[in-house]
């Protein structure tokens, strides 16, 4: 075959949505284990629950934990694990977590993907347990699971002197396609 | 090689936009084009398309070790001095380079002609590498065409490859950055696309318009947030770059761009003269002479003229015996001319098809179509998907 047997996307093809309004402690989330959940626990908005949904899942490409062996992955989380393009293996899926970030100016949710470990429970990629996965909705949580996981080593902090130096000849023009 | 007309999906605008696809019309007029498909066999692919693009690759590498060792090349390259010492570090050091695009005459028959190369800011990759890939699942699905039928393309797959292994070897988790300029929905497509790919890769990403890249006091880019970029992918050309304001500072900054700066010498046109020196009479390439040396005879008298510096057809002229035939207008109008010998595209139902295939890293991976009612392949024309069937 010359073609690829299966392939995604995994960024393309969700809007930007700008959310406003929600005040919520820090240590207070919302656990769900799809978009229908979601929706039907009434809380968010439809739009919201699928924006957050999608964005969970981007979160949980990038950030899901890693391991270079399915055996050790299974033995944390136990559900299926799929191996990525990279060799690498990572639990699926299974709910995501919305937390208020606090003391932001414009008010958004840090939204965490959740994977299903031992027993039923709930689980960040960090392993910290949020719930069961029989009880979706509100949940209290340790501050420390709603913290936004780094996944990159974070680029060092500078200051700019001078911007706009690209781009002057691109008014020009359309596209560069040639 | 076939033109067969066909019925289109039913919806496929919702589904493409639904899909982050929303340059399938430009301007009013359709550019992702259903209505019909190219059909080829697998020899035709694989002979006639597939060898030939690794083997110019190979050719091209080989110029480029050339050139950045030649004074003399750099200078027929347009590429200012200032740089030589940018450029040749960037190929001594293998910089990674992830994808290129050569175009291509070809009839079904004849050997594939080569028209250039598009190293350094192709596009048309998410409509090559995923779109018409999906058209065909779906038209199998929905037993249109039946389930032996095939296409060449793993592009997304190499590419997802190629930067798993960028990610391992240079980018030790940090962050790529993907940039493109703020005016064309096209290029954010691509680049978008190219961003995903990199998500899928493992790879931590973050989008910054061409425009809003800073500079600190070290000489380091920086992003909206002050912090030195790493790494970036850049859909803009580096002989815009070399030329703008930030460009004294790249010498100078530790970001490692992509595609890197190597390929400023192979998505020049000049390349194509300097080709068909070192390997006159390949079956596959055009004779071909800068504007200002004495052309040889295999030239003849007509010929294509276009700007060494040119894109999306922009500033093309057709000469024949000495009158201008057709011409196309533009903005690349200071940078000297090659003349290339006239092969025109083949006609197939009224439409001129040119074959864009694409190279990521060292390897051929897979085509794309577009048509134009003219014989200059313009930003007008329109993507048609293509399939392999014996």
């Amino acid at each position: 075959m010359k073609r690829s047997k299966k392939l995604q996307l995994a960024i393309m093809g969700t809007a930007p949505f700008v959310l406003s309004g929600c005040t919520d402690s820090a240590r207070e989330a919302l656990v769900y284990k799809d978009v229908a959940s979601c929706i039907s626990d009434g809380v968010i908005s439809d739009s919201v629950c699928r924006y957050e949904y999608n964005k969970a899942w981007q979160n949980h490409l990038m950030m899901a934990p890693k391991y270079n062996a399915a055996s050790d992955c299974q033995q944390d989380f136990g559900t299926t694990c799929q191996q990525l393009a990279s060799g690498e293996y990572i639990p699926t899926m299974e709910g995501f977590m919305l937390a208020a970030e606090p003391g932001s100016s414009r008010s958004s949710f840090t939204v965490i993907p959740l994977y299903l470990g031992s027993g039923g429970f709930f689980r960040t990629g960090n392993y910290d347990r949020v719930g069961s996965s029989y009880q979706q909705g509100k949940v209290i949580v340790d501050k420390k699971a709603t913290a936004k996981p780094s996944l990159t080593k974070p680029s060092i902090k500078s200051t700019t002197m001078k911007r706009g130096g690209f781009g002057s000849r691109s008014a020009a023009r359309g596209s560069w396609g040639g | 090689m076939l033109r067969i007309t066909s019925a289109p999906r039913k919806d496929w605008t919702r589904l493409a936009e639904s899909l982050g696809f929303k340059f399938h019309t430009i301007g009013g007029e359709a550019y992702w084009d259903e209505t019909a498909y190219y059909q080829f066999s697998m020899k035709q692919v694989e002979q006639d398309i597939e060898d030939p693009t690794a083997e110019i690759h190979q050719m091209c590498l080989h110029l480029v070790d050339k050139a950045v060792n030649s004074e003399q090349l750099m200078e027929r390259l347009r590429i200012p001095r200032f740089f030589w010492d940018y450029v040749r570090h960037s190929w001594l050091r293998r910089d990674s380079h992830l994808y290129g695009r050569m175009d291509f005459s070809y009839d079904g028959q004849s050997p594939a002609k080569f028209y250039e190369y598009n190293a350094d800011t192709p596009t048309s990759l998410y409509e090559s590498a995923f779109f018409q890939w999906l058209w065909l699942e779906q038209m199998v699905e929905e037993q249109k065409l039946p389930p032996e039928i095939d296409q060449f393309n793993i592009i997304q797959e190499m590419l997802i490859e190629a930067l798993v292994l960028l990610k391992k070897q240079k980018m030790a988790g940090e962050l790529l950055y993907f940039s493109c300029s703020q005016d064309s929905e096209e290029d954010y497509g691509t680049v978008e696309y190219f961003r995903d790919c990199a998500v899928q890769a493992g790879l931590g990403t973050q989008f910054i318009y061409t425009e809003d890249i800073g500079i600190s006091p070290e000489g380091q880019f920086t992003d909206l947030e002050d912090r030195t970029i790493p790494g970036m992918f850049k859909l803009y050309p580096w002989e815009f770059m070399f030329e703008e304001a930030f460009g004294s500072y790249l010498p100078g900054s530790d970001t490692l761009f992509f595609e890197p700066p190597w390929k400023a010498i192979l998505s020049n046109k000049a390349i194509l003269p300097i080709l068909w020196q070192e390997f006159k009479g390949h079956p596959n390439l055009l004779p071909c002479y800068f504007e200002d040396e004495k052309p040889g005879d295999d030239l003849g008298s007509h010929y294509v003229k276009k700007p060494v510096f040119s894109r999306e057809g922009a500033n093309i002229a057709v000469m024949d015996n000495g009158k201008t035939t057709v011409n196309v207008d533009g903005p690349y109008v200071d940078s000297g001319y090659v003349l290339q010998k006239y092969q025109p595209l083949p006609v197939f139902a009224g439409n001129h098809t040119l074959i864009g295939s694409w190279v990521i890293a060292d390897r051929p991976a897979g085509i794309g179509i577009r048509e134009d009612n003219s014989v200059i392949t313009r930003d007008s024309s329109r993507f048609v998907p293509h399939v392999i069937r014996e």
